[in-house]
Order: C-alpha cells, then structure tokens, then sequence
C-alpha cells in the first residue's frame, strides 16, 4: 500500500472576491522508501501542495476537496489533535529558507529539544544527548557547544542542517522538502542534498522533494511529477520522463537545462510566461504556449491518461504514447 | 479595503468641517459673543439647539465659531511642522556627516521632552510679549501693528509653539525618505547630468519624500487640535472670550454637575473632528504607501 | 551586549547636554531678565530673595559662564529655589515624584495587561468582529482628549454614581485612618486618574501590538512551528509573542514623554500633588526655576526610561545580545 496516497486534492485562495486555484484536484502517491520529486515554475502550487498534506494550509487558503491517505487514514478528515500527532512526529517538513524558518529568538538547541519533547519520551539529559547526536548526524561540527547557539550565528547550510534534524527528530516515515537548497550557496548546495539522500538511505525515509532544479531531481529522485497551472501534467520514474517526455511542458522545462552544445552552453526557453491562476486559458492551461497544440486543445482539460506502465500524462498527443 | 469606507467618511467630516469654518457666519443662529445673562445656563431647547453657557451665549454658535480657530490652529501648526522638518530633515539627510549628527541630535532632545512640558515651557516665557515688541519697530511697525489687529499675537505664538513640537517627526521621516533615495538610479543620473545639489533636493528628492509627510500632516493635524484644546482648557491657549472649543470646555468645568451640554459638545466636536483627520491620514496610507 | 549598552549610554551624553542648553536658554527667552520677571508678575518675591536671584543666575557674568555655572548647579542638584514660596526646587520635586511615578507605572502595568492581550487575539483573527471592534474602539480612543474622558468619568463616577472619588489623593479624614485603611484610601483615590491616564496609551499600544503580532504570525517560522506538531496556543505564545514583543518594548519607551507628559493634565484635574501639577502651577505663576528645573527632569527621566528600554530589548533578542555574527563552516 502506498505511503501517502493524494486523490483530487484543490487548495484554493480567496482573495478580494477572487478564488485563485493553486492547486487543482491533484492525485499522487508515494510508496515507502521512495523519493518523488514535484517540479514546475514557481507559482505552479507546489508548496500549496506540500502544505495542503498536513492541512497547514490557513486563511485566506482552504482545502475545499480531496483526500490524503496516510498510511490508510485521511488526513483532513482528523480532528486538529490528531492531525498535530501525525505532524511532526510521522511527517517532517524542511522549509526553503532556514533563515527565515528559525525562530530567531530561540536557540536552535531550545527548537531542537521541542521537538523532541513533544514526539518522543525523552527528557532533560537524554533529550540533549538525542540533540547532540542528531546535530552530528546532519553533519554539525562541534554539536554540543552549538545547542545554545541562535539561528543568526550560523551560516545558511548549517541553518538547514538544522531544520533537517528537526525533521527527521521524531523519526518521521515522510519527510516534505519544499525547495531546500534553493535559498542556499550553490557549493552548500550540492552537500545538503548529499545529505539528504544519505539521510533518507540509512532511515528508510520516503521523500517528496519538490524543487525546479531538474539536475537535482534527476541524481536524487526514483519518480517525478510535473506541475503547471495547479495540476499534474506528468508523472513517472524519473529516467523515462527525463529520457523521453511525453507531455510538451516537460520536454519544455527539460530543454531549459543548460546543455553544453558543440562547445557553447545554451539555455533554451519555453515562450510566454506562467500562467495568472485567476485567469487560465481553458481546457489545457499549457496550449498557449506549447508548440504543438491544436484548436481541440482549447475544449476540455484532457485527463491524465497513461502513457506507460507507470506513467501519465495529460496530454491529447502525448509524444511517446505507447506504439507511436 | 475597510478603510476605504471610513476614510472617505473621514474625507466628508473634514470638507464639511470647512464648509462650516468658512460660513460661521451665515451658519451660526446667535452672535457667539453676545452675553445674555437672563439666558444662562439653559439646557439644549428648540431656541438654543445646544442650550447655552454661564454667560447666556448660545453654544452652538460658540462651537461653529470655534472650529474656525481649531481648524485654522490645526493647519497652520502643521504648516509650520512640516516646512521645518522638510528643511532640517533634507539637511540631515543629503548632507550627511556631522550635520547629520547634530541635527539629529536636537531631534532626540526635543524628542525626549515631554510635549506638554516644553509648550508649557514656552508660554511660561511669554513669547507673545516678545511678539508686540515687535510693533515698535522702525519701519515694520506699523505692519506688525496691523497683522495683529487681524490675528491675536497669542495664537499666532499658539499655532507657532504647536508647529514647533512636531516637527521633529517629519524630519526623521524626510530623513530616511532622502537617505534611501539618495542611491537610487535616477538621483545618480541627475547628477551626472550635472545638477545643482539645490535642483537635486528640490526637483528629484523631496517630491518623492512627500507621501509618508503628507500622511504625518494629515494625522497632525489632528493632533495638533487635540494640543490647542489641551492648551484652551489649562487657560494657556486661546483666551476667551473668542470661542475654541478647549476653552469652552474650561468655562464648562465648574458647572460640570449641572451643565453636562457645556462638556458634551465640545468634546464630541473634537472627537469627531480629530477622529475624521485620522480616519484620512490613515486612508491616504494605505491607499498610496502600500 | 555590555558593549552596545554603554554605547546607547555615551550616546545620550550629547542629548543632556542639548537639553541643559535648552533649559537654561528658555530662561533667557523670558521678557527681560529672569529676576525682572520674577518682580513683574510675583509681587510676593521678597528684596532678599531678588538678590539672591541676581546671584543666582550670575547675572552680571557673560552668558556662557552663566551657563557653566548654572551646569555645576545642576550637577550638584542644585535648582535653586523657588520664587513661589523660597523652598528649594529640589525638595518640592522630590516630594512629588513618587505619586507621579506611581501612577505612570501603575498605569503603564494596566496597560500592558490589557493591551497586548488585546492586540494579540485581534491579529490572531484579522478582519474577524472581534478586530473590528477594536480597531473602531482604537481610533476612537486615539481621537479623544484625555482630559475629556476625565470629565466625563468624573461627572459620571464622581458626581453622578458616586462611587469614585474626584480629587486629592486622600480622604479628608486620612489622618484618622489605620495603614489598611489609609492604602486602601489611596488606591481608592487612584483609580480614575490612573484609568485615564492608562486609557490613552491603551489605544496606541494594543494598535501596535496587533500590527507587531500580525507581521510575526506571517513569518516562515511560525509555519515551521505548526509542521512541527505544537499547538496553536503554544505556537501563538512560545514562538510568536516572543517576537512579537520586542517592538512594543521600543514603543513603550518612545511614549514615556506622552506618559509624563498626560501627568500634567491628569493631575491637575483630578487635584493629585504630583509633578505634573507642580509644573502647571509654576507655569502659571511664571516660577521660573521649578518651570527649568522640571523640564531638565523630566527630559532627564525620559531618557532613563529610553535607555531601559533599550537595555530590556538588548537582553530580549538574542541578535542584539550577542551581536550579528554568521559562523562555522557549511
């Protein structure tokens, strides 16, 4: 049975009158032990989509539909103590930015030990040696003497290290990384998400990384799902989708990778510009701007229909459909 | 978007205000001088919409009257504040170094005394005897003599010592407007271009600074007429018999047990007045700063 | 953070001076010379009295060894004395400080229990009744004349319920009282100058609070806090009013001046002996010594709240106690 099991998720924002759909009845999955990775251009919905697992979602955002199945239960369906149960303890988040994530007022022992109090049953001394050795385990030098250290005397990789050992704390099945190196160095870069696979390796973590650094999701992630406008165009296992995309977008963001071409890096680009979510074009969001799209495009938003054996697109001329 | 609705309620109050500033004269029922003593103290009637005070004047012509001073004290204080704290902050902000400082410095002076001190302060010293000094001068005399025929020398200390208390905000925020406008692009061209640092302030700097200043003037105004009546009802503000509404409320004091209208009026008068220039100043911020 | 304090404490040097400066200019504002003053307006200022005046101020030396000798006096806390009945300034302040202090303080503690719970649960719910109502009794408030509002509770409470006493700080029978009943007395005495004084700060500070809480509840760290698991409540207090506080800290010493200030107005109508009062009757009487003497003093306490407020803020955040410092490897 899958892990975390999304079907028709919507997030909507209501702002001035307007209902903006970040998300857009959504169905995903995530098997145990796997790591799936959700890209797309920003303001596509994809932290919506991280936050809406865990009804982090607040006003001026809802959740009007959907279901989460967390190992069997849905999520938004449990009462708020419940939910609190399951938050933190079997779902860890890791934010984009540690400098903001961190309370600047606490030490990050202080932070640390919070966590651990509230989801496990150590205390006092023990709780403080689980902290050492979590801090260790993140790659901190010197643990114990940074416990009384504050958020604003580390460096931004440290920070994340940090947020990452408040996540895996409790021992969390699922780990949500929204963009984790995206506010960092690019040399920090390379060694958070080294960490992070080590990470999920040695804990048998399932992982959503969502990021719109492909180069990335291609080393770390077994499967990918695009997003664009709200919704999933693509998914599948990360080698087939990035070899041979069937939905245009993806073969789009794909060709945006900077490519080194007879001896001159070229970034290509994908024309037009993402999509104001209070006004989408109707039927595919995409046909504006994809390249092969014809008047039917415009009808009706097409289904994601499978394109492999575990594959989908929402296409209506896919590229690699199956016998084509 | 809230505050659209009682900003422009605000508005409304405000350009009411001086309608009935401007046509006291037609507006008020009663002469608000005219002392009848067989009338006083009647409670508000058909005759007296407000009823009348221990001298037998009709109070409402008292307040229509009395918000010509409160609105033209209001005013004029702020005109005074803000031309100061233009000059001073402009100064601080685009010379820099030690002007700066010791511009900056007074600021936190005057910043650190309590208002009410410092105006106490000034009246003690009877600035409006320096003032009718001022009439015998040789050759502007006659000028001063004149002006003063028009406008008590007190209030012209009044609105004056008012301006001079709240200058100190407009500056700081002159200040830090010129100090973050000082890098941008647009200043770098004019200079280039070889403007004249004068041209600079005046042309490229201050038109931009003047959003946060009008929102200080606007919310100083209303507190500027707070300050007056604050002053009128102490007996250090304006004198009677000319009407403002802190004085009013100063006369009303000992009959407070048995007038309540003395003490209701104007009170309301000022709360719905300073109320309408707060309403405002904070609808122009959102509508133009945010 | 010892290092920043004391940079706050030698940066309020040049203040005090500006300020003696100013206190002993506005006496060389006064029509004629201070002594002349002193006999125009107060015919009860005896021959000795003048001449001690005369030699107080120096007059006969050049202004700025005037000045310097009037700063010694100063340092030594020496006002002078005053023209109104010859008794040193110092003295007369002094026995009204602490009735002024006390009611500020108390005034100040009723607002901070009001107002920040206030201004939190309305940024907990923006926009909701509950902010509305606020935010409308806010303005209201921030639009009134305090001394009106004293008025009113006045004929209210006093005249009319009388449930409240109106003026002085004890009943005229207090000397009869046992020491219960004379604190009682007195507290009884200070409830509605302290309520007003503390109404008009209320408004402001719960404004404050609100819009400093708001912003903190929109922070990334308070989502991380929910992800976490904790409860609202804990997430509110714990993470949130931590932060949101510290501005309110700088706020508070940004109004001492209004706080000292309202005392004046507050305590001349309410008749409590404090130095507010004492500084309207010298104003009035154009006692010039205690009038200086009281603006050096209450720039002078001003400060000295500033500057605590600053240290509390120092010890609250951890970025000011320990300065900016971004260390250690990646």
């Amino acid at each position: 049975m899958a892990l975390l099991s999304i079907e028709q998720l919507t997030v909507v924002y209501r702002q001035d009158g307007v209902v903006v759909p970040a998300v857009d009845r959504v169905d995903l999955a995530v098997e145990p032990g796997e790591v799936l990775a959700v890209v797309g251009e920003s303001g596509c919905g994809k932290t919506s989509l991280a936050l809406a697992i865990t009804n982090l979602i607040r006003p001026p955002g809802e959740i009007p539909t959907g279901r989460v199945l967390f190992q069997g239960q849905d999520l938004l369906a449990l009462s708020p103590g419940a939910l609190r149960d399951v938050r933190g303890r079997q779902i860890g988040y890791v934010f984009q930015d540690p400098a903001s994530s961190l309370n600047p007022v606490l030490s990050i022992g202080e932070q640390l030990r919070e966590t651990i109090r509230l989801h496990t049953t150590l205390k006092d001394a023990r709780a403080d040696d689980y902290a050492v050795d979590l801090l260790s385990q993140v790659g901190i030098p010197s643990p114990r003497e940074r416990l009384g250290a504050y958020p604003h005397e580390l460096s931004g990789g440290m920070r994340q290290r940090v947020m990452i050992a408040m996540a895996i704390a409790p021992k969390p099945s699922l780990v949500i990384a929204d963009e984790p190196t995206t506010a960092l160095d690019v040399t920090v870069q390379v060694q958070i998400l080294q960490l992070l696979q080590r990470l999920q390796q040695t804990l048998q973590l399932s992982l959503v990384l969502i990021s719109h650094d492909l180069t990335v999701v291609e080393r770390l992630c077994h499967r990918v799902a695009v997003m664009y406008a709200g919704r999933i165009v693509e998914a599948g296992p990360v080698t087939e989708v990035f070899q041979r995309p069937a939905h245009p977008y993806t073969m789009g963001l794909l060709g945006c990778r900077p490519v080194r071409l007879q001896g001159v890096v070229r970034i290509g680009t994908i024309e037009g510009s993402a999509p104001d979510l209070t006004r989408l074009p109707s039927g595919c969001a995409f046909h504006p701007r994809c390249p092969v799209a014809e008047p039917r495009c415009a009808d009706a938003l097409p289904r994601l229909d499978q394109v492999g054996p575990t594959r989908v697109a929402r296409c209506l001329k896919p590229f690699s459909k199956p016998g084509a | 978007m809230r505050m659209d609705r009682f900003s422009r309620w605000g508005l409304c109050i405000v350009l009411g205000l001086l309608v009935v500033a401007v046509a006291a004269p037609w507006l008020a029922p009663y002469d608000p001088m005219a002392v009848s003593l067989p009338d006083a103290l009647l409670p508000p009637s058909a005759s007296h919409w407000l009823g009348t005070d221990q001298l037998g004047r009709d109070v409402l012509s008292r307040l229509i009257y009395g918000s010509r001073i409160s609105l033209s004290i209001g005013f004029i204080a702020v005109g005074v504040a803000v031309s100061v704290g233009i000059v001073v902050g402009a100064s601080a902000g685009f010379f820099g170094g030690w002007v700066d400082s010791v511009l900056m410095r007074l600021v936190d002076t005057l910043l650190s005394v309590p208002t009410i001190f410092l105006l106490l302060a000034i009246i003690a010293v009877d600035p409006a005897e320096r003032l009718l000094a001022l009439t015998s001068w040789p050759v502007l005399g006659p000028f001063f003599r004149a002006c003063f025929q028009w406008v008590d020398p007190r209030i012209v200390v009044l609105m004056a010592a008012i301006g001079l208390m709240s200058w100190m905000g407009v500056a700081r925020l002159v200040r830090a407007e010129i100090l973050s406008l000082k890098e941008r692009e647009f200043v770098l061209a004019a200079r280039v271009l070889g403007a004249s640092r004068w041209r600079l302030i005046t042309t490229h700097l201050l038109p931009n600074a003047m959003g946060p200043v009008l929102v200080s003037a606007t919310l100083g105004v209303g507190g500027a007429i707070l300050t007056e009546s604050v002053l009128s009802y102490l007996g250090l503000g304006v004198q009677p018999p000319t009407p403002s509404w802190g004085n009013i409320l100063n006369e009303g004091r000992v009959a407070l047990g048995v007038a309540w209208w003395l003490t209701l009026s104007p009170g309301l008068c000022i709360l719905v007045t300073v109320l309408a220039f707060n309403l405002l100043g904070e609808g122009i911020r959102d509508r133009f700063l945010r | 953070m010892s290092a920043y304090l004391v940079r706050r404490m030698l940066g309020l040097i040049p203040v005090l001076v500006w300020i003696t400066i100013l206190s002993f200019g506005m006496i060389h504002l006064a029509p004629g010379k201070p002594t002349d003053a002193a006999m125009q307006f107060n015919p009860r200022v005896s021959l000795e009295a003048r001449e001690r005046i005369a030699k107080l101020y120096g007059l006969d030396q050049p202004l700025h060894r005037q000045y310097l000798s009037w700063l010694g006096r100063i340092g030594r806390m020496d006002f002078g004395r005053s023209f109104l009945d010859d008794r040193p300034v110092l003295d007369k302040i002094l026995e009204r400080l602490p009735v002024t202090v006390s009611i500020n303080l108390l005034s100040l503690g009723l607002v901070l229990l009001l107002a920040v719970p206030l201004g939190v649960f309305a940024a907990v719910r923006p926009h909701a009744l509950f902010d509305r109502v606020t935010t409308v009794l806010v303005f209201i408030g921030y639009s009134m004349p305090a001394f009106w509002l004293a008025l009113l509770c006045m004929a209210y409470f006093g005249v009319q319920l009388r449930w409240l006493p109106i003026s002085g700080l004890h009943s005229l029978d207090y000397e009869s009282f046992g020491l219960l009943h004379r604190g009682l007395d007195t507290a009884w005495h200070l409830v509605l100058p302290v309520l007003v004084t503390a109404f008009v700060s209320l408004a402001a500070l719960s404004r404050y609070t609100r819009s400093s809480m708001v912003e903190v509840l929109r922070q990334d760290y308070i989502r991380t806090a929910r992800a976490k698991g904790l409860t609202e409540l804990r997430v509110l207090f714990h993470h949130g009013l931590r932060n949101g506080l510290l501005p309110i800290l700088t706020i508070l010493g940004l109004s001492l001046p209004d706080l000292i200030g309202g005392s004046v107005i507050s305590e001349t109508i309410f008749s409590i002996p404090g130095m507010g009062r004492l500084f309207y009757d010298a104003v009035m009487a154009r006692d010039y010594p205690v009038v200086m003497a009281l603006v050096t003093v209450g720039a002078i306490l001003t400060m000295l709240g500033n500057f605590l407020a600053d240290a509390a803020y120092a010890v609250a955040d951890p970025r000011i106690r320990l300065g900016q410092a971004s260390g250690g490897v990646a």
